[in-house]
């Protein structure tokens, strides 16, 4: 180690020393003057004679500095020379091992370029700043339950307010909803997705429309680049009018392509903004919709921040404790919110390529060691002839220069499609996907990543090298120079493949096992023939229930009016497809001290039909009516987890509970239904509590239709059946139940399938690289094998014995492997909530590294087991 | 340019065996050591020395570090390194054997030769 750091100090000596060393060579000029000048005038000159006479005695100060440069750039010049030439020495004797060309760079491009890829969306989803300036000091603010650290949400109207007010530590401060509407512009309708945004915070995040300004009041609207192309590219659009919701706005301005607001929203972007009333005129009272974000003063830290937002949510409880039970607030980066969902998967991916590439490495190094082995003659020559170590290191760092810088190539092109692989497997789950693209950090990542592999591959090679005594080497031939040492190298190198590619493939073999399970695991309705699709109704029409209640009663019944569908239904929120809309629960009758507020729950508001749509069972009691559908009726279902986690061993049936305080309004338990998994397949269900659809505010309708008939004939006929009821009604989001389940896992079938990928490859680099070295082997004991035989040994033995030495390789890497892949499952429990896991992966990874070392080692030792002994022994290993 | 590389050559020589016998230097000791045992050959140029001192630390003969000087201000010692002191016995013996056959040359009388 300390004589490769010389080494490497030795190569760098010329580069790191270059403007300082003029400076550091007048100082020391000036401090021979000093001393010569002070000599002199100890000899009885006067101090300024002396120093005349010392600069005298010095010579031409121009032409020694001049010369000292010269000295300088020619060691710099010599040294360019020389890597010019083992370069051009590396590329001929390149071209001449076709085949062992090809294949490092194949190796080193899919390491590299595995690498790359994964940090290309890295770098874009967890390196790049915000897209605002001074992005690195915005939060967002949630609201979160004391006794829940894992969830959070959002806060209600009046809450914002009074973080703005009591707060002291931002300079801006603003918060959003999200509105969908129907867009009517020149005739034509469109589904959009809006957010509703108080208007001091639009303009303070510093980003300017493209096209005119942002919005001064509530009649105004800005709208996104891909709206704005999708209604024509107008650049005349500004002052135009549309009509949204029944509504009527002006468009103001229209924003750059790369503006979001709110940051990395998933599923769809935001396509237009419109103003939010900071008052609250015509907000909805009572509902938590809004999201806040602020901006730290420029003197203030993220802690400090927090704190004071933490004090605030402790006033906010303790001035109404019946609207906050157990209320608190998180607050987090902005950027940091985005991204802490996906940051272990990335993390999981970016170490799993790191292993693919750390596989590749050593494989290559593996081949360049056979190569110098083989070449042990032709370097002990060199050193004989006296070169000298940093010129070797040079020599075998120049011959894998070449490679790399092909590789690397390769790599990049691998990279590309490998991103937008990744990207389109799991688009709706990445934040931010629309910035991923290759820049400049990412090619200086993968330049970096070839420099490494260049140096990673030459250490083994070198290393060899520089233990061999050109005496050795020169005297016994390549087989004694080979020796001991060369094949512990190899071994090791060998090893270390086995090693990672066993935790890979454990790893992966976890993730798969979990897929199936969560396949496997019934997501307690039947959603085999559900589709669903949604319908926004109108905000005035939704706000006046004598209007939206007809509607919606017209929409159903439209659908049923179609052949061959045989439940029809709508709920305010679909499970599996993002959870959870709730509402604090009070059962009556339980002692206050049981209370907790805040705890998860999921409130559906549902037309009576759902259970039958969805083939979700009743347990007890009954199933909603159409006469519980009225304001007053006061009736609701619940799951058996709510049961059991609000009436706890009470027969839920005919009591009653409130909903938001214990003196909320009052609802009686008619009927319990049995669990959905509403909040992912591997998640335990959240508690549902089903209410009749007429007595809260469904503004958009979640349709669930169950038909035997294929999607394609329905969707038409439902479309026509809506479009009956009211022309102006787009139908958007259609999805079967399946899909929706499908699409729930695709974070962890992503994982698996991408880990599964690497795991692949590096069981391929492994298997040749437990085939070179054993294949090595054989052909440097061909003496040996060759006596062996000749005294009796038969081919079984001869086989048995190249197989097992493979095997024993297998067996350390499994080992080694073992710990590596222990540390990264248990990483995988945390972030997927595995339950059991159980041996099965790790048996299997063991099999499967077993079968590939055995079936890798048979073909070189059957190949041995042919030989003649006689012709072994004659020929030696040459 | 044959001149100031035979120069270069023995006063690299001389820097070596300098250091060899004092120890750890700075670039005036040197000179003024090198002044005092060979008069006159460093009188008139003494910064010649520098450039060679680099070549010699570039080529590992040498090694420098900063250091304070007698009169206590910032200066660059210089000190053999072990690949310089074997460098050394080399050119020593090489320079002992030519300057043995030159003598030999410049002694050599036309008698002797027959």
């Amino acid at each position: 180690m300390k004589r490769l750091r010389r080494l490497l100090s030795q190569l760098a000596w010329p580069i790191a020393r270059s403007d300082r060393d003029q400076a550091l060579l007048q100082a020391e000029i000036d401090e021979h003057i000093a001393l010569q000048t002070a000599d002199h005038v100890r000899a009885g000159l006067s101090p300024i004679e002396a120093r005349r006479q010392a600069l005298l005695k010095f010579g031409g100060m121009v032409d020694v500095k001049e010369a000292y440069r010269d000295q300088r750039e020619l060691a710099l010049w010599r040294m360019a020379k020389a890597i010019g030439r083992d370069l051009a020495g590396a590329v001929r004797s390149l071209a001449k091992a076709r085949a062992f060309t090809i294949v490092s760079v194949v190796t080193l491009g899919i390491g590299i370029g595995a690498a790359t890829a994964i940090y290309t969306i890295v770098n874009a989803v967890m390196l790049k700043p915000l897209p605002y300036p001074e992005g690195g000091r915005f939060v967002a603010i949630f609201s979160a339950a004391v006794n829940d650290p894992e969830h959070y949400g959002s806060l209600s109207f009046r809450d914002a307010q009074m973080y703005q007010e009591r707060t002291h530590v931002f300079d801006v401060f603003g918060w959003f909803r999200f509105t969908e509407n129907n867009l009517t512009f020149a005739g034509e309708p469109h589904h959009v997705a809006g957010v509703a945004v108080t208007p001091p915070l639009a303009r303070q995040l510093g980003v300017e429309p493209m096209l005119g300004q942002w919005f001064r009041d509530e009649t105004g609207v800005v709208i996104s680049a891909p709206l704005w192309r999708q209604l024509g590219s107008d650049s005349g659009i500004v002052g135009k009018s549309l009509s949204l919701g029944g509504r009527s706005y002006t468009v103001t301005g229209v924003m750059p392509n790369d503006f979001a607001l709110p940051v990395g929203i998933m599923w769809t972007g935001t396509d237009l903004w419109i103003a939010l009333d900071p008052d609250g005129h015509g907000e909805p009272r009572g509902g938590a919709l809004y999201f806040a974000y602020a901006r730290r003063r420029t003197d203030v830290t993220f802690a400090a921040a927090e704190a004071d937002v933490k004090r605030v949510a402790g006033e906010i409880a303790a001035e109404d404790p019946v609207n906050h039970p157990a209320y608190t607030a998180r607050v987090f980066d902005l950027r940091e919110s985005v991204i802490k969902d996906i940051r272990p998967i990335l993390l999981l991916l970016l170490a799993a390529a790191a292993f693919l590439f750390l596989i590749t490495c050593a494989n290559v190094a593996g081949l360049l060691l056979g190569r110098s082995v083989a070449r042990a003659r032709e370097t002990a020559m060199r050193v004989a002839l006296g070169a000298s170590r940093s010129r070797l290191a040079a020599h075998y760092l120049t011959e894998t220069l070449p490679i790399a810088i092909v590789g690397v190539g390769a790599g990049i092109v691998l990279s590309l499609t490998l991103t937008s692989g990744v990207v389109s497997m799991v688009a709706d789950y990445l934040p931010r996907a629309e910035e991923i693209a290759v820049d400049w950090r990412v090619v200086v990542f993968a330049a970096g990543a070839a420099l490494l592999a260049s140096v990673l591959c030459s250490v083994a090679p070198l290393w060899q090298a520089l233990r061999t005594a050109p005496a050795e080497a020169l005297g016994d031939g390549t087989r004694a120079a080979a020796g001991a040492r060369s094949r512990r190298l190899f071994q090791s190198l060998v090893v270390t493949e086995i090693a990672l590619a066993f935790a890979l493939i454990a790893v992966s073999a976890v993730l798969i096992n979990h897929v199936r399970s969560l396949s496997r695991t019934s997501a307690g309705l039947d959603a085999d023939h559900v589709l669903t699709f949604m319908v926004s109704i109108p905000a005035h029409v939704a706000d006046d229930s004598a209007k939206r209640v007809p509607l919606q009663r017209r929409l159903v019944e439209a659908l049923h009016a179609i052949p061959g569908i045989d439940a029809a239904a709508f709920a305010n929120q679909l499970p599996l497809d993002g959870c959870c809309l709730g509402s604090d629960i009070y059962p009556e009758g339980r002692p206050a001290a049981d209370l907790t507020g805040g705890q998860r729950n999921s409130l559906m508001a549902i037309s009576p039909d759902y259970f039958r749509a969805m083939g979700i069972p009743l347990r007890r009691g009954r199933l909603l009516n159409v006469s519980d559908m009225r304001d007053d009726s006061g009736v609701a279902v619940i799951s058996q987890s709510a049961a059991t986690r609000y009436w706890g061993d009470r027969d839920p049936i005919g009591t009653y509970g409130r909903f938001g305080s214990p003196s909320g309004s009052r609802f009686q338990v008619v009927g319990v239904v049995g669990d959905v998994r509403n909040d992912g397949l591997s998640t335990p269900p959240v508690p549902d509590v089903y209410i009749p659809s007429v007595q809260t505010t469904v503004e958009t309708m979640n349709f669930a239709v169950r038909s035997g008939r294929p999607v394609s004939a329905l969707l038409p006929e439902i479309r026509h059946a809506i479009q009956s009821v009211d022309r102006e009604l787009p139908i958007h989001q259609v999805a079967s139940m399946r899909d929706i389940i499908q699409r729930s896992m695709t974070l962890e079938r992503a994982a698996s399938l991408l880990t599964a990928f690497f795991a692949l490859a590096a069981l391929l680099l492994a298997t040749l690289g437990v085939y070179g070295v054993v294949s090595y082997f054989v052909r440097h004991r061909r003496v040996e094998i060759g006596t062996r035989m000749a005294l009796g040994s038969t081919s079984r033995g001869v086989l048995s014995l190249i197989v097992s030495g493979g095997l024993k390789m297998a067996a350390l890497g499994v080992v080694v492997g073992g710990l590596l892949g222990a540390g990264a499952v248990l990483f995988l429990v945390r972030v997927f909530v595995i339950a059991n896991i159980g041996a099965s992966p790790f048996v299997a990874a063991t099999a499967i590294v077993g079968a590939v070392a055995v079936a890798a080692s048979a073909i070189p030792a059957w190949r041995a087991s042919l030989l003649s002994p006689m012709v072994a022994i004659r020929d030696g290993s040459i | 340019m044959k001149d100031t590389d035979v120069r270069q050559g023995t006063l690299a020589l001389m820097v070596l065996k300098t250091l060899d016998v004092l120890g750890p230097l700075h670039g005036y000791g040197i000179a003024r050591r090198i002044e005092q045992i060979s008069g006159d050959l460093l009188t008139v140029n003494q910064g010649t020395l520098y450039p060679v001192l680099l070549k010699l630390e570039q080529e590992g003969s040498i090694a420098s570090e900063w250091g304070a000087s007698e009169n206590n201000r910032k200066a660059r010692f210089y000190r053999l390194t072990r690949q310089g002191r074997k460098q050394l016995q080399t050119e020593m013996r090489s320079w002992e054997q030519t300057a043995t056959i030159i003598d030999r040359f410049f002694t050599a009388k036309p008698q002797d030769l027959k």
